[in-house]
């Protein structure tokens, strides 16, 4: 009797709490805002098709070893190689790991230049929960670093990892790697050109015995504004006011808070410090994915952007344009977009106000690189012997065309790092 | 009336009031999983928009740069049972037979063996009839380049069709030394550029979007070539017009192209699509 009498007013109580609550809910929840808002849905997804982390992190330099031992690097005609790679990487389980080799250059040179093979270079050394967020969700290879990943177009039940600096290999069973798909991508229309990797000082070198024909391109060029990047990284501090102070050549920022920025007219490159961010970690993946949604934050095109290398000890990591899988360098004095980690939660950026946007019809349609032999011998003429070359690669040279407005020529040319520095090899001779 | 009976009204009225907040709770929560997609095609229909369903598939496509030439010219003479004129690259013709209509009544497939007859039309075989850009006096047949369709008064056959049912004559304009100038890439849906063209407030209310389309259009001309880019194609009827405006997306990018002078900016792509005479 009791109990039947409580049931009226424990309802009612709580009928009235759940419509607190509920109404507090509505009130709290931002979509309510807009729920009788006759104005349409924002366009605010302005980054919506920036580049992917996957795709700043495609493959740079594909190799391939035919049934006789010659070798050629492959590059884009029609399609999209390193894509086309990356989406294979992903395709296989991984069962086991084994070790055939380590700290030794014979049997490390032996298996780079394995007969039906190819070998796809990542650019640094990741680590297999890189691999396995970029590349492959199922690989399941713990404690490996790595540098290159190598298929066979005769074992579909083997990969193998590479790593340059230890001269690891590993050599990975696994399930669900189709010999047909690989074979597919390696019929389609592609330029080869013939390659040899060399020793060069314990290192692989890829090495290009004959003069090659390269194409050559032609990109018109956007050039951000100033304000643009002001407005969208300098103004999210909104209790305070925005320092802004004209220079000669450049324009200073600061939100009198935590984010300062610098854009260089001259070079027209920008230098943005934010000392109020979670960059700094001590995993490599969280670091780098991280760096990239930096990129993404401020609002860098990065359609053409790949990670070009992470430097350990400088806390240092560069982002490049690329074309043809080739670096471009000459953009800016530090490649498209350099991020050095200052802290736990603080890093300063550099990046290039100007960004590759339309193909245009190059002036010429090819050039002739020189081979890496007649390179060698003209270094040599110059008095820079092969001991102080550390490495020798193929880029692109970033000029703006002197009679098209806003039009960026790159033309293909090799860049010698000596002491650590790439030089390109003209200012090489002309320096001399 | 008892304090019991008290009780019992206000416990109705507050489960009706936690009914009605549980609703609107859970449509703004809905209306905010999504900020674009579906939520925008339902604002869509809302304006009294009208279309099909646009697909979510992504499409791959190349930059391409290509020129008008004298190929046309230099071919021409080798062209049968027609006689010729060249307006600049384009070339006019008119056959000295009307074609007519086949046992079936079809004239478009008696236009269809026409193209396909070297002897007749010059490169006609890489020419594909177009549904959407013909009309009833006119047959359109695109050029196709790089796995895709042109839309572009620079690479099209067009025969006209006169009043009493026949084929008189056709003009002709061709692309030629195509080179591809980046690499296959991917685009975006139909969908995102169908949202995004409505978002840029570029499809009026009451406007039926009658066809949608990805094929390379003009971009821009650099170097003496024009550069062609995959894009998306709609054609948009107003509610109250007989006349049918075409819009295009950047299908890399998702921007909207304008076409016209710079005086007067319009993302009209009708003149750039088919030739205004």
């Amino acid at each position: 009797m009791k109990l039947k009498k409580l049931i009226l007013p424990v309802g009612l109580a709580v009928a009235v709490l759940v419509s607190l609550g509920m109404s507090g809910m509505l009130w709290t929840n931002p979509a309510h805002s807009n729920l009788n808002d006759s104005t349409k849905p924002g366009n605010s997804n302005d980054n919506a098709t920036n580049a992917s982390f996957r795709e700043v992190n495609l493959p740079n330099q594909i190799i391939y070893t035919d049934k006789a031992g010659n070798q050629s690097l492959l590059s884009n005609s029609e399609t999209n190689l390193a894509a086309e790679f990356q989406g294979l990487l992903g395709t296989f389980s991984t069962r086991q790991v084994a070790t055939v080799s380590n700290h030794s250059e014979t049997p490390y040179f032996d298996q780079l230049n394995r007969k039906n093979s190819v070998v796809l270079d990542l650019g640094n050394v990741i680590n297999s929960q890189y691999f396995k967020s970029v590349y492959n969700q199922k690989f399941r290879i713990s404690n490996r670093n790595f540098n290159r990943v190598q298929l066979l177009t005769n074992d579909s039940a083997h990969i193998y990892l590479l790593n340059d600096s230890t001269k690891q290999v590993s050599r990975v069973t696994v399930t669900g790697n189709s010999q047909s798909k690989l074979n597919d991508i390696l019929t389609e229309p592609r330029v080869a050109t013939q390659v040899e990797f060399r020793n060069w000082h314990g290192r692989p070198l890829v090495y290009y015995p004959k003069k090659t024909t390269m194409k050559v391109y032609s990109y018109q060029a956007t050039q951000q504004s100033e304000s643009y990047y002001a407005n969208r990284i300098m103004t999210t501090n909104t209790n305070s006011n925005m320092q802004v102070k004209k220079h000669k050549t450049s324009t200073t920022y600061d939100d009198r808070g935590f984010r300062h920025m610098v854009v260089n007219r001259n070079d027209g490159t920008v230098t943005f410090t934010n000392y109020d961010s979670q960059t700094g970690s001590s995993s490599f993946l969280t670091m780098m994915q991280r760096a990239y949604s930096q990129m993404v934050m401020v609002g860098i095109p990065l359609d053409n952007v790949r990670l070009y290398s992470y430097d350990a000890k400088q806390h240092q990591i560069i982002f490049r344009t690329y074309v043809e899988g080739m670096p471009v360098f000459n953009q800016t004095g530090f490649g498209a977009v350099r991020t050095k980690i200052l802290g736990q939660d603080s890093y300063r950026m550099n990046f290039s106000l100007a960004s590759l946007q339309v193909p245009i019809p190059p002036s010429t349609q090819t050039t002739t690189v020189m081979s890496t032999t007649e390179l060698l011998a003209k270094l040599a003429a110059l008095g820079i012997s092969a001991k102080k070359i550390d490495d020798i690669q193929l880029g692109y040279h970033w000029t703006w065309d002197k009679t098209l407005k806003k039009v960026v020529n790159l033309v293909p040319t090799w860049y010698v790092s000596i002491n650590h520095q790439w030089n390109r090899y003209d200012t090489l001779v002309n320096g001399q | 009336m008892n304090f019991k009976r008290i009780m019992l009204i206000f416990l109705v009225i507050f489960v009706f009031i936690d009914g009605f907040l549980f609703f609107s709770y859970n449509r703004s929560t809905v209306g905010d999983s999504s900020t674009n997609g579906n939520n925008v095609l339902d604002e869509m229909r809302k304006d009294q928009i009208a279309f099909s369903k646009p697909s979510n598939d992504a499409h791959y496509g190349y930059y391409f740069s290509a020129t008008l030439t004298n190929d046309l010219r230099q071919n021409a003479t080798n062209l049968q049972q027609q006689t010729y004129h060249f307006s600049g690259t384009e070339l006019i013709s008119q056959f000295k037979e009307p074609i007519t209509a086949d046992n079936s009544g079809d004239l478009k497939k008696a236009v269809d063996k026409v193209v396909s007859n070297a002897n007749l039309v010059s490169h006609g075989s890489e020419y594909r009839y177009s549904k959407q850009l013909s009309n009833q006096d006119q047959l359109i047949y695109v050029q196709r380049v790089a796995k895709g369709p042109v839309y572009s008064k620079d690479g099209q056959l067009r025969f006209t069709i006169s009043d009493n049912h026949r084929v008189i004559g056709y003009s002709q304009s061709y692309l030629d030394n195509v080179d591809l100038l980046r690499e296959k890439t991917k685009t975006i849906s139909e969908e995102r550029a169908l949202t995004w063209l409505y978002q840029y407030n570029e499809i009026p209310n009451g406007t039926k979007v009658t066809w949608a389309n990805l094929a390379y259009t003009r971009l821009t001309t650099a170097r003496g070539k024009a550069v062609f880019l995959p894009t998306w194609v709609f054609a948009l009827k107003p509610n109250n017009s007989d006349t049918v405006v075409m819009k295009r997306v950047n299908a890399y990018t998702g921007e909207i192209l304008k076409t016209g002078s710079s005086q007067s900016p319009s993302s009209n792509a009708n003149p750039e699509i088919l030739s205004m005479t």
